[in-house]
């Protein structure tokens, strides 16, 4: 395999996205993953993931209800608990055995973080990835809207994490002529997930200190690219000078070949917990990734290569290629193990 | 089983072994002196009318008939009969069509959803569907040729006998429904009532227009109306809400076929005549695959 769809199948031994926490009230909400329809519902204070396919007469179970703590299907009446075990036919009369076939897989792991429902449809290789702003107090979160992207999962991960596009596709917001050159740096690599942290001296017009001559324009700041397998990414910025830090967090739901949807949060303790402030920020967020979106969506090809001699790398690139590289891990071990 | 062997089995509306059946293509009152288009499995068709007979083009099927009120067309040699409509052709009974529609359901599926009997609490909640048909107990299938029956015995509610709103009959009422579904993509459907008596004969039929398309033709016979026509006309609103009300869970699926293969979804003794029904088509598919032909008359 030298490419990664939105619909491998090495993806299902990962943790995804696939729902806002408030998107699934009780349920039963049908959801999309790696071209896959799963109904999520909740059953007392936890959520549960099963295949959205009755096993009876492979009707949506998304089209049911939800009775007492289990999802019945709209069709024929059969209730599945949040395990996937069949506990009512009706048609079979009360207190009839049921067939054991008549159950369903359930997703291997289900958790609520960060204001989103994950699934990982088989044991996954991994842990969910570590966003320690999201804990802390001084922290305002500020969640961009999630939207739905055509494009494969990979590509946007790529895009995010990738150093030299800045210039080039992002004129409009936080790229600058004088930003192309990508200075030399490491990548920290650890299991599936990796970091890459840089300290540069860049200009801060923003900064009101700047204005009354408390600090000088020409500032520095530390980036801190976090990534987790397989589309997980978290990018700090520490300003050193004017004080504060700016997270973005990326998680992406591979929802079918052709379809993405997008998570963004924006975590800041320097807006004085201004809702104002905030929602500007989101919103210039918004407007960078819409420059991403520009050309991400001209891209005719719906996979990333893994292969690393299809493209052809550079030194500014070996973020992007330990991307490739964890990825093609995940697709190995998850052949192993399977 | 691999994912090979599961689409081998599976029955959509493209499927060329259904040109091995009879299907409905356009009602009687739909066909004039002009060739009218008709789509079949994904093809075009023309019927028209020609002096006393009818005919069809570009090319001349295997056969081509007019009855029950519709124009039947089967495209290559067809071994499954015509539907059996005697009601249709009694004059004790009041005949309608109730409306003919379009859904993306495939014309199995739809079929298979009619032989159902499991499903009249759960779909059926706003029209006769009660609790107690939850259970399903059907008189042992029967298989002869290309047909597959049973008779459930059941309860209903009865929202069309002026009895009920008097008190002289209860509400929920036992019905026996003898169902007869067959490889020519429709069923034959005759409820008994035994509170008041009546017969009602339904035959519903699906027309595979194209991957995504069936057209559905629901023709009603009943004999407890004598002739009375606001009667009729709730009946057909009352019929075509039902159709409206399977539809409704259908049109949720996602792939729009049938499975032959009786291991890709579970099966309980409440599904017998569901089972037979798919051996038939499974079977069907056998003969256009060169094998040997379905089992005649046996019990499934």
């Amino acid at each position: 395999m030298t490419e990664l769809t939105n619909v491998h199948p090495a993806l299902r031994s990962c943790w995804h996205p696939v729902a806002t926490t408030d998107e699934i009230v009780d349920g039963p909400a049908q959801v999309w993953l790696l071209g896959e329809p799963w109904v999520l519902f909740r059953a007392g204070s936890a959520v549960h993931a099963l295949p959205d396919r009755c096993p009876h007469r492979l009707a949506p179970l998304s089209a049911g209800t939800i009775v007492g703590g289990t999802v019945q299907c709209g069709y024929h009446g059969w209730r599945f608990a949040g395990d996937g075990r069949c506990c009512e036919i009706p048609a079979l009369g009360p207190g009839a055995a049921l067939p054991g076939r008549a159950s369903v897989r359930p997703a291997a792991a289900v958790a609520e973080r960060y204001g989103l429902v994950w699934i990982a449809p088989d044991e996954p290789l991994c842990d969910l990835p570590d966003v320690p702003e999201w804990d802390d107090p001084t922290f305002q979160i500020g969640p961009l809207a999630p939207q739905r992207v055509a494009a494969a999962a990979g590509l946007l991960a790529d895009n995010f994490l990738d150093m030299a596009h800045f210039p080039f596709v992002h004129r409009g917001t936080i790229g600058t002529h004088d930003d192309r050159l990508v200075a030399d740096y490491s990548v920290e690599r650890d299991g599936l997930s990796f970091a890459v942290t840089m300290t540069h001296s860049f200009s801060n017009p923003e900064d009101p200190g700047v204005a009354v001559g408390e600090r000088a324009l020409v500032q520095t700041r530390t980036m801190r690219y976090e990534y987790s397998a397989p589309f997980a990414m978290r990018l700090r910025l520490d300003y050193h000078e004017a004080g504060g830090t700016n997270t973005l967090t990326l998680f992406l739901q591979p929802e079918t070949l052709d379809s993405c949807r997008v998570y963004m949060t924006v975590l800041r303790n320097d807006l004085c917990g201004d809702p104002g402030r905030l929602a500007d920020a989101v919103a210039y967020e918004q407007r960078v990734f819409d420059e991403d979106l520009v050309i991400q969506r001209k891209y005719t090809t719906n996979a990333l290569p893994l292969d690393l001699t299809a493209e052809v790398h550079t030194r500014a690139d070996r973020i992007t290629v330990e991307l490739r590289r964890v990825l093609a891990e995940v697709v190995a071990s998850a052949e192993r193990s399977r | 089983m691999t994912p090979t062997a599961a689409r081998a089995g599976v029955v959509d509306n493209t499927t060329p072994a259904l040109a091995r059946s009879w299907h409905a293509v356009a009602r009687s009152d739909e066909l004039g002196h002009e060739p009218l288009p008709v789509r079949l499995l994904d093809r075009n068709w023309t019927v028209e009318r020609r002096g006393h007979r009818i005919i069809a083009g570009p090319d001349v099927p295997w056969a081509l008939e007019e009855r029950y009120g519709l124009i039947w067309l089967a495209p290559r040699e067809s071994s499954a009969p015509l539907h059996d409509f005697p009601e249709w052709d009694d004059p004790t009974f009041d005949r309608a069509y109730a409306a003919t529609v379009r859904t993306p359901v495939s014309a199995a599926q739809l079929v298979d959803n009619f032989l159902d009997a499991a499903h009249f609490p759960f779909v059926h909640a706003g029209t006769f569907g009660v609790g107690e048909s939850a259970m399903v107990q059907d008189r042992g299938v029967v298989r002869e040729g290309w047909r597959v029956s049973t008779t459930f015995d059941t309860w209903y509610r009865n929202s069309d006998d002026p009895l009920v709103a008097t008190g002289e009959h209860p509400e929920i009422q036992p019905q026996q429904l003898v169902k007869i579904g067959s490889a020519s993509f429709g069923v034959l459907l005759r409820l008994g009532f035994p509170v008041t008596g009546a017969t009602f004969a339904i035959l519903f039929c699906c027309q595979p227009e194209t991957r995504r398309c069936t057209r559905v033709y629901k023709l009603l016979a009943r004999n407890d109306l004598g002739g009375d026509s606001t009667r009729m006309r709730d009946c057909i609103r009352h019929e075509d809400r039902i159709l409206r009300e399977d539809l409704a869970i259908l049109e949720r699926y996602e792939r729009m076929e049938l499975h032959t293969n009786l291991r890709v979804e579970v099966h309980t003794r409440a599904d017998r005549l569901s089972v037979a029904y798919r051996r038939l088509l499974g079977e069907l598919l056998a003969v256009e695959n060169g094998q040997r032909p379905g089992r005649e008359g046996s019990t499934a």
